[in-house]
């Protein structure tokens, strides 16, 4: 263990947290499963003298359902996400995607805030909510403010958050149609390890053809990004087999992945997004259609 | 920073420091070596310990997180002297040849058999994902959570 002499600070409320962050600046971060942050400290590498603790908080922990929008604060661990009832129900994609991540202790721990505020190319949360139009609540010195997923990712590990904010919570509005949703992941070993690549697709159909269609990729760029031009194709459209596989080339095309990464080449990510969008997009729409034949909730 | 907790049902006051996880701060501090430490990096579930009853590594939380929590680790797993079925269990199948994993194994077990008490095979497995043994292999690992399971099942009825 390396001597450092971290300081641990537990705030009582957001606001407090914001404060002892403007406070000491450059010398804190904010911490809240600890999956990234503790193995920072073991190994030496923490650059910062003050944690701030966010893992207690209880207006960061609640699932909040409202008539328009489900608020999930940020940290809510992913198997919060994973076993929710109304997640399941609504999200399905997210609760997938959720419950892809890593060993279920780690899932016990890790939170659907750190996932996001690290902007991490492969974060698997990242897709499900940018189909969902997710909106992200921050808090700082100035006050709340919120911004779409989309525009909250600037780049790799680049986020819109200013040095005095944190993630407070992640705003899903209730889509006017129902979606069904579902999230396919590739990782080297088919277990719990980091994506290769990952698509999200949320529908909405009306005799099975597609009426609303959001489909979006991740680990497979910069930032995980919606294909409009996939999007587009497929509304209007029965999930035939021509049309999926042509929606997964137009996936495949929207990925732009780097060179010299360990987990997979360009080629290879480009590769296996078509299977992966197929698939989503199959099972998105068979999720779509039993939701309008089956009871309305 | 001083704070209160519970471990294995004694109830601690202590000074920690954010400079050492939990796995460090049991064995080196605490002398509860039965936690064990490899990866530091959640990936091998040796080091697993109930936090307020859920399973999660101790080489990823940092010592002053458990103020006013409850931590169950393996030496608070048999009671008053009596093994508990998951233990006995293991023992009777020769589940563990080293025994590295074993600690995190148990007490991930009996956080999932609380919430599943009758579990499929398939579903054991899910559950001890985030628990690596690198010598007997998993088959009488499971095995002995699926009789556990009967035995608690039986003990109910």
């Amino acid at each position: 263990m390396i001597e450092q002499d971290i300081k641990y600070l537990v705030p009582s409320n957001i606001e407090e947290a914001v404060e002892f962050c403007s406070q000491f600046g450059k010398s804190a971060r904010f911490i809240a499963g600890g999956t990234e942050v503790v193995p920072m400290i073991t190994h030496g590498r923490l650059k910062q003298t003050y944690l701030i603790e966010l893992s207690r908080l209880e207006q960061l922990l609640e699932i909040k359902q409202h008539e328009r929008c489900h608020n999930i604060g940020a940290a809510v661990t992913l198997s919060e996400l994973q076993h929710s009832p109304l997640i399941k129900m609504y999200w399905t994609a997210l609760a997938e995607a959720s419950a892809s991540i890593r060993e279920p202790q780690v899932r016990n721990l890790g939170t659907i805030g750190g996932n996001l505020a690290l902007g991490v190319p492969s974060a698997d949360l990242v897709p499900p909510l940018l189909t969902y139009d997710a909106m992200i609540g921050l808090v700082g010195l100035k006050g709340r403010r919120w911004i779409s997923l989309e525009e909250f990712l600037i780049g790799p590990y680049k986020t819109a958050l200013q040095s005095d904010e944190l993630v407070v919570e992640i705003k899903l509005s209730k889509p006017e149609c129902r979606l069904g949703s579902a999230f396919m992941k590739l990782t080297k070993f088919g277990g719990s390890g980091l994506s290769i690549a990952t698509v999200a697709v949320a529908l909405s159909t009306e005799d099975d053809r597609i009426t609303d269609a959001r489909l979006a990729i991740g680990s497979a760029g910069p930032v995980p990004l919606r294909v409009a031009a996939a999007e587009a194709f497929l509304v209007g459209k029965q999930p035939s087999l021509e049309v999926l596989s042509h929606a997964g080339r137009l996936a495949s095309e929207a990925a732009d992945p780097r060179d010299g990464s360990i987990r997979a080449s360009p080629i290879h990510r480009r590769r296996v997004l078509i299977p992966l969008a197929s698939r989503a997009i199959t099972l998105a729409a068979e999720r779509a259609s039993d939701q309008t034949t089956g009871a309305t909730l | 920073m001083k704070i209160s907790f519970k471990i294995n049902g004694y109830q601690y006051s202590k000074e920690v420091s954010a400079n050492m996880s939990l796995v460090t701060f049991l064995r080196d501090v605490l002398d509860l070596t039965g936690t064990k430490h490899a990866c530091d990096g959640g990936e091998c579930g040796a080091c697993t310990i109930l936090l307020d009853g859920i399973p999660v590594n101790a080489c990823l939380i940092l010592a002053p997180a458990i103020r006013n929590r409850e931590v169950i680790t393996i030496e608070g797993l048999a009671e008053n002297g009596e093994l508990h079925p998951l233990q006995k269990s293991f023992a009777e199948n020769s589940a563990l040849q080293c025994g590295y994993c074993g600690s995190g194994m148990l007490l991930t077990a009996k956080a999932f058999l609380e919430k599943s008490p009758d579990p499929t095979r398939e579903e054991v497995k899910k559950a001890l994902s985030g628990n690596l043994c690198r010598c007997t292999g998993y088959v009488g690992i499971v095995d002995s959570v699926l009789a556990a399971a009967k035995d608690i099942q039986g003990e109910v009825l």
